[in-house]
C-alpha cells in the first residue's frame, strides 16, 4: 500500500523503482551465477558498477568489468589512500597493480604457494603496468643464529649464500605481464621491529641471478628501479651482463647501493651498448675510476639524457675525466655531481665545458669545495652559455657575487627557453 | 650542523631579491583584444600581468630553492658524516692494527716464554716463570678487554649519534615537508590572487566590450529597422504606383489590342479575299494552261482519262446505289400501299359497323316507341272507362272526345321513310361531262390558288392533263376529296338559281337537294353553266356549307336520337295530346266528386257504425226482455 502523505512535500512518483532499476538489480543479485555486463548501455552498467558487490571473484570481474565505479570501490574498501593520478586516471590498473604488489610483498618464500601469485597473472597481465614493491619478505628463518650474527659491516655477508635464503623469484611472473613497463625494487623489509638482520637486506647471488633473467625476459620493461639493496660490484655486474642487450630498457635507478668502480665499469659498458636514457648512481661508492670508465662512455656517441652521480666519491679524476668526456659530448641534458669532494679543479674544467657545449641544460655541483676560484671560472663561462637553465652550486664555498651572476644568466637562459617554447 | 643548514639557505635567498627587479620582462602568454580606445588602459594592464609573473616566478625560484636547500644541506650532513665515519674507522682500524701489534709482540713473548719455560727444570724458576707468563695473558686480555670496552663505548657512541641523526633527519624531514606546504599554500595564495585579479580584469573587460557590443547592436539594430521600414514604406507606394500604371497599362492594352484586332481582322479578310481572288485567277489561270497542256501532254492526258474512268465507275456505282435504293422505296411504297389499302378496309368496315349499329338502334328506337305507344293508348282507354263511369255515377253525359292519334301511330313512320339511296342514285346520273366542265371553270377561276411553279411545271403538258393535276391539285388545297365532285358541279349549278333566294334552313337541306336535283335535270338542258363571276362566290358557299354538313353528318351518324331531337316539338306535341286526353275541367270535377264521395263515404261509415251499435243495443234490449221475463216468472214463482 503506498499512500501520499500530504505533509511530505518532498514525496514525489519518483520514488517508485523502475522496472528496468529491479531487472538491473537483479541482474546485480546473481552476478556471480549469470554474470551480464558486456550487453548493457552505458548508464546500465554505471548502475550495476555501483551496486556490484565488492566481494565477487576476481577471476570472475577482472576481464568482464571495465576500468570505472566498481574498481574505484574496490580500491576505496583496500586502500586508505588512493591517488589516482598516478596510474594514469585508471582504478582497475590502479587495483591490479597494488593487489599484485601486495601479493607478493607477502610472499614468503618455501611457505607461500607460487600459484597464489600465478593465478593472479592471466587476470592482471592486461592492467599491470608497474610494480613498486617495498619489500620482499625472506624464508623463515633456520635456528642457526649464530652463523648469521656479524651484521655490521655490510662487505663481509656478501660471500654468504646459503640454501634456502632466497626471496621471491620474479622468473616466473615477469615473463607473463606482458605490458609491464616499470619495476621498482627493493630488496628490504618494512617491519623487522627488533629482529633486525643486515641479511634482510640484501640480495642474495641466486636471487640476483634469477632477477637478471627474468629481467631480460621481460621485453617490455623501461624503467628499472633497485634501490636500497646493497647491491655490490659482483650483483652490478651480473644485472648489467643480462641487461647489456635489452630492447625497450630506457632508465636505469641503482641509487643507495654500494656499487664500485668494477660496477660503474660496467655500467660504463652498458651506456655504450644499450638505449639507456636516464641512469641514476646516486650515493654509491664510486671513486674516480669509475667515474672515468663512464666519462669513456660518455665521450662516445650515446642517446643518455640524464646523468646522476650524486654522492659518490669522484674527486677530482673523475669530475676532470667527466668534463673532459662533455666537451665532445652533445646529447646529455642533466648531469648531478653534487656530493663528490671536487675542488676547483674540476671547476675549471666544467667552466670550458660550459663555454662549449650548448646541450647541457642543467647542472649540480652542490656541496663540492669549489672554492672562489672555481666560482669564478665558471660566472666567467656562464656569462657565455646561453642552453644552461639550472646550475646549482649550493654549499660550494663560491663567492656570493659570482653565484648571483651565475643566477641571473640561468634565469636569463629560463626566460629565453620559455620564449622558444611559446613560439 | 645548524649554522651550515641555515649559512646556504640564507645566500641563495638573498641573491634572489636583487635579481627581482632586473629579470628580464616576459611578453604575457595571454593575448588582449586591440582596442584602439583601451590602449592606454591595456598598457598598465600589461605591466601589471609582468608584474604579476614575474612576481610568481621569483615566488616560485625562491621557494624551491628553500625547499631543495634542505636537502642539499642534507646532502653535506651525509657527507659530512660519510667522512666523519671513514675517520672513525680509519682510527679504529689503525688502534685494532696497533693492538694487534702490540698483543702479537706480546703473544710472541708468551711463545718465547713458553720455549724458557720448557728449558727450567727448576720448579721455583717454573712457578716465577708461569707467574710472569701469567701476567703477561693478563695483560693481554686486560688490554683486550680494554679494547672491547672502548669499542663498545664507541659503538654505543655511534649508536646514540645514530639515533640523534636519525632526529635530525626526521626533524630536516619535518622542516622539508612544512617547507614544501607553506611553499604550496604560498604559491596556491599567488595563483589564487592572480586568478582572481585576471578574473575580474577579464570580467571588467568582457562586460564592457558586451555593454559595448549590446550598445553598437542596439544602434545597428535600431538604424536597420528604421531603414528597414523606410524602404519598406518607399517600396508600398512604389507598389501603388506601379499598381496604377499597371492598371491603365492594362485598360490602354485592352483598347490598343482591341484596335489592332480590328485592324488585323480588317486586313485579314482584305487578305483573305486578294488570297481568294488571286487563288481563283490562279485556278482560272492553271486551268487555262492546263486545258493548254491537255493537248500537248499524253501523258495528262492518260492520266485524265484515267481520272474520267474513275470517275465514271464512281457514276455508276452512284446508280448502283440509286437503283438499289428506288428499288427499296418501291418495296417500300408497296408496303405502305398495302398497309394503307388494309387500313382502308377497316375503316370501312367500321363505318359498315357503325351504320349496322345506327340501323340496329332505330329499329330499337321505333320498337320502343311502338311499345310505349300501345301502352299510352291503352292507358288513355282505361283513363276514358274510368271517365265514363264516374260520369255515368255523377250522372253526368259522356261524350267520347275526339282522338285523331289513335288512328295512326306517330310521327315516326314518315321520316324513316326518308329515301337517301335514290338521292345517290340520281346523283350518279350527273353527266360527266357537265362534270368536265365544272371542273374547267373551276380550274380557270381558281387558278390563283396554285403555285406559280407548280403552274410553270405544267405549262407544257397537254391542256387534259393540266386540267386533272390543276384540279387535283386544288382539291387538295380545298380539302374536297374526289367523291365530292358531283356533289360541287351540282352545287354550282343549283347555286344560279338559288343566287336570288334566301339560304334555306340547313334541316331542310335534303329535301332541297331533292327539289335541286328535280331543277337541276330540268334547267340542265336549257340553262348554260353558271357564270364565270359567280363561280368563286359560290364554291366559297360551298364549302362552308360542306364544313357544316360535315359536322352535322358527324352529329348524325354519332346519334340517330339527336336527329330525333330536331323532333321533340312534335313529339311533345304528340304526347301531350296523348296526356291531355282528360281535361282540366274534368280534373276539377274529378276532384270535387272526390271530396263528395270522401264525405258521403264519411257518412256511410257513421251509418254503418251507428247501426251497429243499434244492432247490438236491440240485442241488449232482447236479452234484458228476456231476463225481465224470467224474472218475471221467478217473482211469479216466489209469489206463489
Amino acid at each position: 500500500m503506498r499512500r501520499i502523505i500530504a505533509e511530505d512535500p518532498y514525496w514525489t512518483l519518483t520514488t517508485v523503482p523502475y522496472l528496468s532499476n529491479l531487472c538491473l538489480q537483479c541482474i546485480v543479485n546473481n552476478f556471480e551465477e549469470k554474470p551480464i555486463f558486456e550487453e548493457l548501455t552505458a548508464s546500465q552498467k554505471d548502475f550495476i558498477q555501483e551496486r556490484l558487490s565488492l566481494s565477487l571473484p576476481l577471476h570472475l570481474t577482472a576481464n568482464l568489468i571495465t576500468d570505472g565505479v566498481y574498481w574505484k570501490r574496490c580500491c576505496k574498501q583496500k586502500w586508505d589512500v588512493c591517488d589516482v593520478s598516478h596510474y594514469d586516471h585508471s582504478w582497475k590498473r590502479m587495483f591490479f597493480e597494488r593487489h599484485l604488489e601486495n601479493i607478493i610483498e607477502l610472499f614468503i618464500p618455501n611457505e607461500t604457494d607460487p600459484k597464489v601469485v600465478l593465478q593472479m597473472v592471466p587476470l592482471c597481465k592486461h592492467y599491470v603496468k608497474r610494480l613498486d614493491i617495498s619489500q620482499l619478505l625472506p624464508p623463515i628463518k633456520e635456528p642457526q643464529r649464530e652463523e648469521e650474527e656479524d651484521g655490521s659491516d655490510m662487505a663481509t655477508d656478501t660471500e654468504y649464500d646459503g640454501p634456502g635464503i632466497e626471496h621471491f623469484d620474479f622468473g616466473i611472473l615477469l615473463k607473463k605481464l606482458t605490458n609491464l613497463e616499470e619495476l621498482h625494487l627493493t630488496y628490504g623489509f618494512k617491519h623487522c621491529g627488533m629482529n633486525f638482520e643486515w641479511k634482510m637486506f640484501e640480495m642474495t647471488d641466486r636471487d640476483c641471478e634469477s632477477l637478471a633473467k627474468a629481467l631480460k625476459s621481460c621485453r617490455t620493461l623501461k624503467l628499472f628501479r633497485l634501490h636500497q639493496s646493497h647491491i655490490e660490484d659482483k650483483k652490478c655486474r651480473l644485472l648489467v651482463k643480462y641487461l647489456l642487450d635489452h630492447p625497450s630498457l630506457r632508465v636505469l635507478d641503482f641509487s643507495h647501493n654500494l656499487i664500485g668502480d668494477s660496477g660503474a665499469r660496467a655500467i660504463g659498458k652498458l651506456l655504450t651498448k644499450s638505449k639507456l636514457e636516464v641512469l641514476n648512481m646516486c650515493d654509491n661508492n664510486i671513486s674516480g675510476v669509475g667515474a672515468k670508465a663512464i666519462a669513456h662512455a660518455l665521450s662516445k656517441p650515446s642517446s643518455l639524457l640524464s646523468l646522476n652521480l650524486r654522492l659518490n666519491h669522484l674527486t677530482d679524476e673523475g669530475g676532470e675525466a667527466i668534463a673532459k668526456a662533455m666537451l665532445k659530448n652533445n646529447t646529455l641534458l642533466h648531469l648531478h655531481l653534487g656530493g663528490n669532494k671536487m675542488t676547483w679543479l674540476t671547476a675549471f674544467a666544467l667552466s670550458e665545458v660550459l663555454v662549449q657545449n650548448n646541450s647541457l641544460k642543467s647542472i649540480n655541483l652542490s656541496c663540492n669545495k669549489l672554492g672562489e676560484d672555481g666560482g669564478k671560472a665558471l660566472e666567467k663561462a656562464m656569462s657565455c652559455n646561453t642552453s644552461v637553465t639550472e646550475c646549482d652550486i649550493r654549499l660550494t664555498e663560491v663567492n656570493e657575487q659570482s653565484v648571483s651572476s651565475v643566477n641571473q644568466v640561468v634565469w636569463t637562459n629560463q626566460s629565453l627557453q620559455q620564449k622558444k617554447q611559446a613560439k | 650542523m645548524e649554522k651550515v643548514d641555515k649559512d646556504p639557505e640564507e645566500a641563495p635567498g638573498r641573491s634572489v631579491l636583487p635579481e627581482k627587479q632586473e629579470a628580464k620582462t616576459r611578453i604575457p602568454t595571454r593575448k588582449i583584444e586591440e582596442n584602439p580606445i583601451e590602449e592606454g588602459t591595456e598598457q598598465s594592464k600589461r605591466q601589471e600581468e609582468q608584474e604579476h609573473t614575474k612576481r610568481i616566478i621569483d615566488l616560485q625560484r625562491e621557494l624551491t630553492t628553500f625547499v631543495t636547500n634542505i636537502q642539499t644541506a642534507g646532502d653535506a650532513k651525509w657527507l659530512e658524516r660519510k667522512a666523519e665515519l671513514e675517520e672513525s674507522r680509519r682510527i679504529r682500524r689503525e688502534r685494532l692494527e696497533n693492538d694487534v701489534k702490540t698483543s702479537q709482540e706480546k703473544y710472541d713473548e708468551i711463545v718465547r716464554s713458553w720455549l724458557t719455560l720448557n728449558e727450567k727444570r727448576m720448579l721455583q724458576e717454573l712457578h716465577e716463570a708461569l707467574n710472569s707468563h701469567q701476567q703477561l695473558c693478563d695483560i693481554i686480555i686486560a688490554d683486550k678487554k680494554k679494547l672491547i670496552n672502548d669499542l663498545q663505548q664507541e659503538l654505543k657512541k655511534r649508536d646514540d649519534h645514530y639515533v640523534k641523526t636519525l632526529r635530525n633527519n626526521e626533524e630536516e624531514i619535518d622542516l622539508l615537508i612544512e617547507r614544501m606546504e607553506e611553499q604550496m599554500r604560498t604559491l596556491t595564495n599567488a595563483y589564487r590572487e592572480q586568478l582572481g585579479q585576471t578574473e575580474t580584469v577579464d570580467q571588467q573587460e568582457t562586460e564592457a566590450s558586451l555593454a559595448q557590443y549590446k550598445a553598437e547592436w542596439q544602434q545597428e539594430m535600431t538604424e536597420l529597422w528604421d531603414k528597414q521600414i523606410a524602404q519598406l514604406t518607399d517600396r508600398r507606394d512604389e507598389v501603388k504606383n506601379y499598381e496604377e500604371k499597371l492598371h491603365d497599362q492594362m485598360l490602354k492594352d485592352a483598347d490598343l489590342y482591341n484596335q489592332r484586332l480590328l485592324e488585323e481582322n480588317c486586313s485579314k479578310f482584305k487578305v483573305q479575299r486578294e488570297h481568294q481572288q488571286k487563288k481563283a485567277a490562279d485556278s482560272v489561270e492553271k486551268l487555262l494552261t492546263n486545258i493548254k497542256s491537255y493537248q500537248p501532254s499524253e501523258g495528262k492526258r492518260t492520266s485524265i482519262k484515267r481520272r474520267i474512268s474513275g470517275l465514271q465507275k464512281e457514276r455508276q456505282s452512284l446508280q448502283n446505289e440509286l437503283l438499289r435504293q428506288q428499288k427499296e422505296l418501291a418495296q417500300k411504297r408497296e408496303t405502305l400501299s398495302k398497309e394503307y389499302k388494309c387500313t382502308m378496309d377497316q375503316y370501312e368496315r367500321l363505318q359498315k359497323q357503325v351504320k349496322h349499329f345506327a340501323v340496329a338502334d332505330a329499329t330499337k328506337f321505333r320498337e320502343m316507341w311502338q311499345m310505349c305507344e300501345e301502352e299510352r293508348k291503352e292507358q288513355v282507354e282505361k283513363i276514358l272507362d274510368l271517365d265514363s263511369q264516374i260520369c255515368k255515377h255523377l250522372g253526368v253525359a259522356w261524350e267520347r272526345p275526339p282522338l285523331p292519334f289513335m288512328e295512326h301511330s306517330g310521327p315516326i313512320q314518315p321520316q324513316t321513310q326518308a329515301p337517301r339511296p335514290d338521292h345517290q342514285g340520281e346523283e350518279g346520273e350527273l353527266s360527266v361531262e357537265k362534270m368536265k366542265k365544272v371542273m374547267e371553270l373551276l380550274c380557270d377561276e381558281a387558278g390563283f390558288l396554285m403555285e406559280s411553279k407548280v403552274l410553270q411545271l405544267l405549262a407544257p403538258l397537254e391542256k387534259e392533263n393540266q386540267t386533272v393535276v390543276k384540279q387535283r391539285a386544288l382539291f387538295h388545297s380545298l380539302g374536297i376529296k374526289g367523291e365530292d365532285v358531283p356533289e360541287l358541279t351540282d352545287f354550282l349549278s343549283k347555286y344560279k338559281q338559288e343566287q336570288g333566294e334566301q339560304t334555306e334552313d340547313v334541316c331542310a337541306e335534303s329535301s332541297d337537294v331533292a327539289k335541286a336535283v328535280e331543277t337541276s335535270a330540268s334547267t340542265d338542258m336549257s340553262s348554260e353553266l353558271i357564270h364565270c363571276s359567280s363561280v368563286l362566290p359560290a364554291l366559297r358557299s360551298f364549302l362552308k356549307q360542306r364544313v357544316e354538313s360535315r359536322e352535322s353528318t358527324a352529329h348524325h351518324r354519332s346519334t340517330v336520337g339527336h336527329t330525333e331531337a330536331r323532333d321533340a316539338a312534335d313529339y311533345k306535341t304528340y304526347w301531350d295530346s296523348m296526356a291531355n286526353v282528360i281535361s282540366e275541367d274534368k280534373l276539377k270535377m274529378w276532384d270535387a266528386a272526390e271530396r263528395k264521395f270522401r264525405q258521403y263515404h264519411v257518412v256511410l261509415t257513421n251509418i254503418s257504425e251507428l247501426r251497429s251499435q243499434n244492432e247490438r243495443l236491440q240485442r241488449r234490449n232482447a236479452e234484458l226482455r228476456v231476463r225481465v221475463q224470467e224474472m218475471a216468472i221467478s217473482t211469479v214463482g216466489w209469489s206463489h
